[in-house]
C-alpha cells in the first residue's frame, strides 16, 4: 500500500522559462496533522528531500500544548544562510489519502525563523518512507519502510 | 503525551490537494503572502490573516473549530521561484 498525492499547483503571473512558459508551479505539498499533548493542527507542508529536519513554526508549539522552554535545541540555516535556532519536541504526525492513514511519533523542530512553508524533511518524516516523486504525473507516492515507527 | 489529547479532524490529503488545484487562482490572489485556513476538503477559504494566530482568531470569531481546518501560507506575488 502507498499513499498518493497530487502536487499542489500555484499560479504564477508570468511564463516560467524553465517550464517552457507554463504559468503554474507544481509543488509536492500535502496537509499533515500534528498532534500534541493538548491540541492538534493541520498544516500544508512541503516534502523536501533537501531538508535535514521536519520543521514547523514555533507558534504551533503553543497550539499543540508543547513547552519549548527546556527543549533541546540546535541551529539551522536555509537558503539565506542566516542561522536560526531550532528547538525539538515530540509530536504525533498524521498523513492520509482516501485509502490509507499513517500516524507516527517523531522529534520535530520548531523555529521562530520565518518559513516559506513548513517542511517534512529527512528526520521525523522522510526517514520512515520510500518517497517516489512522479515528475511526469506531478504525483507523490509514499510507502512506509522498515523503520516506520507508527501504525 | 496523555490519552486525552485531541486528535484533530481526518484530512484526506489526496482529495484536499485535488480540490485545492480546482480553486480558481483569482480566489487566492487577495491572500498572497498571507496565511489562510482552508476547510478540510480544500474547497474554500474560511479565514485569513498575517499569521497563524490571526487566522485562528478569525476562525473562532466565526464559530469554526481551528482543529477542523488546514492552515496554509499563500505564496507572495514575488515568489515565482522557491530556492
Amino acid at each position: 500500500m502507498s499513499l498518493r498525492f497530487s502536487y499542489q499547483r500555484f499560479k504564477i503571473k508570468h511564463p516560467i522559462p524553465s517550464l517552457a512558459g507554463r504559468q503554474e508551479r507544481p509543488r509536492p505539498i500535502l496537509a499533515v496533522t500534528l498532534i500534541g499533548p493538548s491540541g492538534s493542527c493541520s498544516e500544508d507542508a512541503l516534502l523536501d528531500t533537501g531538508a535535514d529536519d521536519t520543521l514547523f513554526p514555533e507558534a504551533l508549539a503553543t497550539v499543540l500544548g508543547i513547552d519549548l522552554s527546556q527543549a533541546p535545541s540546535g541551529t539551522g540555516a536555509g537558503f539565506g544562510m542566516h542561522a536560526a535556532t531550532v528547538r525539538y519536541a515530540e509530536v504525533t504526525l498524521r498523513i492520509a489519502d482516501n485509502q490509507e492513514q499513517r500516524e507516527w511519533k517523531a522529534q520535530i523542530g520548531f523555529t521562530s525563523a520565518r518559513l516559506r512553508q513548513p517542511l517534512l524533511g529527512y528526520a521525523g518524516a522522510l526517514q520512515f518512507f520510500t518517497a517516489t516523486f512522479h515528475g511526469d504525473r506531478e504525483e507523490l507516492e509514499l510507502t512506509v519502510n522498515a523503520t516506520y515507527p507508527g501504525n | 503525551m496523555n490519552d486525552n489529547r485531541k486528535t484533530g479532524v481526518f484530512i484526506d490529503s489526496k482529495r484536499y490537494n485535488e480540490n485545492r488545484n480546482r480553486l480558481p487562482p483569482e480566489l487566492l490572489e487577495p491572500y498572497a503572502g498571507q496565511y489562510v485556513a482552508f476547510n478540510a476538503e480544500g474547497t474554500c477559504v474560511l479565514a485569513h490573516g498575517e499569521d497563524h494566530f490571526a487566522v485562528e482568531a478569525m476562525l473562532r470569531a466565526t464559530g469554526v473549530d481551528p482543529e477542523t481546518v488546514v492552515y496554509a501560507r499563500i505564496p507572495g506575488a514575488d515568489e515565482d521561484t522557491w530556492l
